[in-house]
């Protein structure tokens, strides 16, 4: 794959459900390496466009690359396999096993070990060392017994990014991942998401700009379901257009 | 001690007490048990499906019934040696759940529980109605005692017997199923398909596994069954069989493997109990039913286990660390519904 | 020929009564999404407390407001006391309604005995009506006016009253509906009534021809879900639609090959969950 196949290609994406045209007309591209954010007000289609590129919904028209191949009409799960991860806008974990259980899924997701009947998921040595190395690094550890509904909204944010980075992607979609959160709490998650490894190509749906200029390179703004402009944020912010659609909304900070 | 050696020695310890209860019941007795242990297995696959993958099937009947049916056919026309006949049986109930298993799993949420039934209903139907070939609803009768070899098992003392050992083997393989990666990616189905797509994992297939492999147990216990009567009724591929595994599978507590063999035990000796002073059996299993969601959810085995481990800790003091394997979450019927 | 104009007339007739179960199954399990197992149960009971009004009474409307009343009042309770409390649970609905079925079914065996019974046909509908050479029992039209009665104010009470707007928005989107002010519990209570009032007078409709037999509550439940299925989930017209199918493919399995008559009416709906999933007017598959 050449340095120059970008990592996520849009081109002229649609999704209607009957009259509603949620997502109209969308092409982006996202080179590999760029961190972009996908800004605007709510029901501009964000979470939509992000559902259709992670094969949740068909497009109703246009076609999606993911590092020059065509999924556009693959399963979600053959579009994880290319290098995609994304993490959910309402937290989406496995709510009634425990921290360590949600890690093991994560791992053993892309790899055969999925398919083991026969041996006890504890005897999986790698998995375990992977696992364990994981909860370490993300502070975890001491909450790793315990089961996804007893931990804080905060704790179950920084899982759901923590699992779809699990598997090394090389394309990540993230929606609002600091939703809910605390300023504190907040700055934690950026911080994380700051350090993941810059090869990493991402797609960022967030509300708070702070975050959004702190974190990316460039920005997209979206409005009723097509793309208004497209840019860095100093072009974005300076744009009459952008700048109308805010007028008078709250952005929250 | 480990969980391994702790889950062998256990199973030492029920293959122990099968002996001792062979020859220690009384044939009637015996009959009973044998009758428990069926169900067991039966209930046994059917939570593999509802308890660790979330799919609540209304049609497990089907691969129960048509098993027996396919036993008894075997063994009328072709071959009574045990071994040939429950392996045929459970064979063409797999060939048959190939092409069940994919129409029903077309659906999701309530439409996947109708269409379950409707499926299940149909492969009654046809067995009811073609009198030719299954009697219709006076049943396929003469189902003689099965013959390994030499060996007649036509008291009851060594079907059962030999039934508490298919019960060991089927339950082994359960269990080793649901500790196994598998079986935590079933779990992860049940708690969220769509987090499970989106780490990579082809959730239909598994799901389409899971229900071969417990369609395949089923049509053990079937089998099991149709030879224990003596006689193939339509009963065993009717609704109120599937809904009776269904509620030892709950009562036992879903999603623990363990707990539906005590749902087994429970409702099995309430079913021969209440029969004996009324024939009003289906209104009390009515009442049972709709006690259970309303009082035990999770069942009675999640809270005896969680005694048991409490009393364990408690007496090894402050820093005992009890192995305790995957813990088991044991959702009951308080699973929500993914739609 | 004949022939063929009466199986014609006899199925659409039956598939009128059909119809009558499957707009209830429809609302409920459709739209509500609620697993309603015991919408069957409504059928036999009402149609049993139907029989015993026109013992009395001898007066057959009497007995269709009884049979549709009684099973309303049941429905509300049965919603309002048990089901209600597991929203979005499928499996506790399952086992409540399945409970509900045994018990009501079971207690109807033990006081009305297990030897079928039909409701005499009241006077006015008795005798035939000529069409052609053939001849055709009066009450059939009953069962066609009946389909055709209800099927239009269902139509117009869900896509032009406020009511029925409300029902939509309401299985489209509980919250957001609830928190404009629809009060969803009583709306659903309410929904759940008319489905098993429908089914009670289905029960006493049906008398005269299909009756009242230990297991009729499964059998029709099994029908009204093969319609559900072959019309598509949530749909009303799909479920006359489906339901006249069925009843021309129930008679004319009857009458061309007895021995597999229930494979008659199975058969299409396989093939349609392979060939079209959501059903002929569903729009989705859950």
């Amino acid at each position: 794959m050449a340095v120059s196949t970008p990592a996520l290609s849009l081109e002229r994406i649609s999704k209607h459900f009957g009259a509603l045209k949620a997502v109209e007309q969308v092409s982006m591209q996202i080179q590999q390496g760029e961190r972009r954010a996908v800004i605007g007000p709510n029901g501009a289609g964000k979470t939509t466009l992000f559902h259709v590129v992670s094969g949740v919904l068909p497009p109703t028209a246009g076609a999606i690359h993911v590092f020059g191949n065509d999924v556009t009409r693959l399963p979600t799960h053959r579009r994880i396999r290319l290098g995609m991860a994304r993490t959910f806008q309402i937290t989406n974990l496995f709510r009634r096993l425990t921290v360590e259980h949600n890690v093991y899924l994560a791992l053993q997701g892309l790899t055969p070990t999925k398919w083991q009947m026969f041996r006890p998921q504890g005897s999986v040595k790698e998995l375990v060392q992977q696992a364990d190395r994981l909860l370490e690094e993300w502070n975890l550890e001491d909450r790793r017994h315990a089961l996804v509904t007893e931990l804080s909204y905060g704790e179950q944010r920084a899982l759901e990014i923590m699992l779809a980075v699990c598997q090394k992607p090389k394309l990540l979609l993230l929606d609002e991942p600091t939703a809910g959160l605390s300023p504190a709490e907040t700055a934690t998650a950026a911080e994380t998401i700051r350090r993941l490894p810059r090869d990493i190509s991402m797609l960022l749906i967030e509300h708070d700009m702070d975050v959004v200029f702190d974190l990316c390179d460039t920005m997209t703004v979206m409005h009723l379901g097509e793309v208004l402009a497209t840019g860095d944020p100093a072009s974005v912010r300076g744009n009459p257009q952008v700048q109308e659609i805010y007028l008078g909304e709250a952005i929250e900070a | 001690m480990r969980g391994s050696t702790k889950a062998i020695l256990g199973g030492l310890a029920f293959c122990v007490l099968l002996v001792i209860l062979s020859r220690a019941l009384s044939s009637y007795y015996l009959v009973l048990s044998t009758r428990i242990l069926i169900f067991a297995i039966f209930a046994m696959s059917l939570d593999l499906l509802v308890g660790y993958t979330g799919r609540s099937s209304l049609g497990h009947a089907a691969f129960f019934g048509f098993s027996g049916y396919a036993t008894g056919l075997f063994a009328l026309k072709v071959s009574n040696n045990l071994i040939l006949t429950i392996g045929a049986a459970v064979l063409v109930t797999f060939l048959m759940a190939l092409i069940f298993s994919a129409l029903a799993l077309r659906a999701r949420g309530v439409y996947f529980l109708m269409l379950t039934l409707a499926l299940s209903q149909v492969i009654w139907g046809i067995a009811f109605e073609w009198r030719a070939l299954t009697g219709g609803d006076d049943g396929l009768p003469g189902v003689p005692r099965p013959v390994i070899g030499p060996y007649h098992l036509t008291d009851s003392s060594s079907f059962f017997l030999f039934t508490g050992g298919m019960f060991v083997i089927s339950a082994a393989i359960l269990l080793l199923i649901v500790r196994s990666p598998f079986g935590l990616t079933l779990q992860g189905i049940r708690e969220s398909a769509s987090r499970m797509s989106a780490l990579g994992y082809n959730v239909w297939l598994h799901e389409y596994l899971a229900f071969l492999i417990s369609a395949i147990f089923a049509g053990a216990a079937g089998s099991l069954l149709a030879y224990q009567n003596g006689i193939v009724s339509p009963t065993q591929l009717f609704v109120v069989s599937s809904a009776e595994a269904l509620l030892m599978v709950i009562l036992g507590g879903a999603g623990t493997m363990i707990g539906p063999f005590f749902g087994s035990v429970v409702v099995v000796l309430l079913e021969y109990l209440v029969s004996q002073h009324t024939e009003r059996w289906v209104t009390a299993l009515g009442i049972i039913y709709i006690m259970v969601v309303v009082g035990a959810p999770r069942g009675i085995y999640p809270p005896m286990r969680d005694f048991v481990i409490r009393r364990l800790r408690r007496g090894k003091g402050p820093k005992a660390a009890v192995s305790v394997p995957l813990p088991e979450p044991a959702p009951g019927i308080t699973m929500g519904a993914d739609t | 020929m004949s022939l063929w104009i009466i199986q014609s007339l006899n199925g659409v007739s039956y598939g009128c009564l059909l119809f009558l179960l499957a707009a209830g199954l429809t609302l409920t399990q459709g739209l509500l999404r609620v697993v309603n197992l015991t919408h069957g149960s409504y059928y036999l009971l009402g149609g049993y407390f139907g029989l015993m009004v026109v013992k009395s009474t001898n007066n057959y409307w009497l007995a269709i407001l009884v049979g549709a009343l009684t099973m309303g009042l049941l429905g509300t309770f049965i919603q309002a006391i048990f089901l209600s409390r597991y929203p979005h649970n499928e499996l506790a609905q399952v086992l409540l309604t399945f409970g509900f079925l045994f018990l009501i079914g079971d207690l109807a065996l033990w006081k009305f005995g297990g030897t079928p019974q039909t409701i005499p046909t009241p006077e006015i509908f008795q005798g035939a009506v000529s069409i052609g050479p053939a001849r055709f029992p009066t009450y059939r039209f009953v069962l066609i006016a009946a389909g055709l009665i209800i099927g239009l104010f269902l139509w117009w009470f869900i896509d032009f009253t406020r009511v029925g707007m409300l029902v939509r928005a309401s299985v489209d989107d509980a919250e957001t509906a609830s928190g404009l002010g629809v009060n969803t519990p009583v709306l659903m209570t309410s929904v759940f009534a008319l489905g098993a009032l429908l089914a009670g007078a289905a029960g006493v409709i049906g008398g005269p021809l299909v009756g009242m037999y230990p297991g009729a509550d499964l059998d029709v439940l099994l029908l009204a879900i093969v319609c559900v299925i072959l019309g598509g989930l949530g749909s009303l017209r799909g479920a006359f639609v489906a339901a006249i199918i069925v009843g021309l493919l129930d008679t004319a399995g009857r009458t061309l090959f007895p021995q597999f008559s229930l494979f008659a009416i199975f058969a299409p709906m396989a093939i349609i969950l392979i060939v079209r999933p959501a059903g002929l007017f569903g729009r989705e598959i859950a």
